[in-house]
């Protein structure tokens, strides 16, 4: 046994006694009261059941606004940017919740649930993604039809552009904000990975 | 007035608490983060305590979830909402008798490892099988062994 083997192992056995008395220590603690136990079991975690339900709502949504068309006289266009707005959102949000259970996700292995709270994160960017080009073409397809005959082209260049910044803009925060976990998220993977690969 | 799952699961927690702790203040700068940490897991025990009941060790269970949240818990969410101060009389990172050194020496070694170094050791001191790592962590038995002998190379070359 050389040298460096036996300061590790000297090490680790030090580490395992400290880690022995540090938990004696907090053993002898109350630390849980009945405030922080009757908070837990209160606090609800965010829902992210709306996977069940979001295909028949995105279905009604879009019969509805076929007959609200048909009653009232709706614009067509209006009709049909609802129910393409429902055939991008909602079967959309069902499958970036597809699999994940919010109230037992962390119940599952380190691995499995990094893959998933990934997998989750990236499906949501592209979701929004399509919601921002929804909306751009939504806004720029209403702003033809509506002024087709008396708008100047400038006028239709500068919203094009206002609206197209602010999809970018919108895509943009969203990705600087999920861009942490996601390297987060990676970070972990490889490391675990490493071997099995 | 508490019913029985209420019960149970309560006597649970405080079977565990120490475990718990640990993990949170490995995973912590200071005692908000380990109060907020402790909160979270403790939601996240409540909310899947029924489908755990149906597994089989409460140990392996409890770790998985508080590594998961501190691995993956989402920061801006754990700082939000109501927060119950733990009755903890002494303070991991303030404290200067000789055990609280002790304490903090642990925490200096362990914390200049990445994260997921942190989670496997602290299973490893927790002194769990390598089928019991691997079970917590995802990974094979082969895997584990080889990620403690990297960790424990990195320790190593740390202390030179």
């Amino acid at each position: 046994m050389n040298n460096g083997e036996f300061d590790i192992n000297q090490e680790l056995g030090q580490m395992r006694q400290d880690y022995a008395a540090l938990k004696e220590r907090f053993d002898k603690q109350q630390i849980i009261n009945d405030h922080l136990m009757q908070n837990a079991m209160k606090k609800d975690v965010r829902r992210l059941f709306l996977s069940k339900k979001t295909v028949p709502i995105g279905i009604a949504c879009a019969i509805l606004g076929v007959i609200l068309s048909y009653i009232h006289g709706m614009a067509w266009w209006l009709t049909l940017s609802i129910i393409i707005f429902s055939v991008i959102f909602f079967p959309g949000v069902f499958w970036v919740y597809k699999g994940i259970r919010e109230e037992t996700i962390f119940n599952g292995d380190i691995l499995s649930t990094t893959e998933a709270l990934r997998q989750f994160k990236k499906r949501y960017i592209v979701l929004v993604a399509g919601i921002c080009l929804y909306f751009f073409v939504f806004v720029v397809g209403a702003t033809i039809f509506m002024t087709s005959m008396n708008i100047s082209a400038e006028l239709m260049w500068r919203r094009g552009i206002l609206i197209a910044l602010l999809c970018v803009g919108t895509l943009a925060l969203e990705y600087y904000s999920a861009k942490r976990l996601l390297n987060a998220c990676d970070d972990i993977i490889d490391r675990l990975k490493m071997k099995d690969e | 007035m508490m019913d029985n799952k209420e019960q149970v699961f309560t006597q649970m927690v405080r079977e565990h608490k120490s475990t718990i702790y640990s993990v949170c203040y490995m995973f912590s700068k200071d005692t908000d983060e380990i109060d907020d940490l402790f909160q979270e897991i403790l939601i996240r025990l409540w909310k899947g305590y029924d489908s755990f009941r149906a597994e089989s060790d409460v140990r392996t269970w409890i770790y998985r979830v508080a590594l998961n949240c501190c691995l993956n818990a989402d920061k801006k969410r754990r700082r939000g909402g109501e927060r119950v101060p733990l009755s903890v009389d002494i303070d991991p990172f303030e404290d200067t008798d000789d055990r609280a050194l002790q304490t903090k020496r642990l925490y200096a070694r362990i914390n200049q490892l990445g994260l997921v170094d942190r989670g496997i050791i602290l299973l490893w001191l927790e002194g769990l099988s390598y089928e019991e790592i691997g079970a917590i962590m995802g990974i094979s038995v082969k895997n584990v062994s080889f990620q403690l002998h990297r960790i424990k190379e990195e320790l190593k070359k740390s202390n030179l």
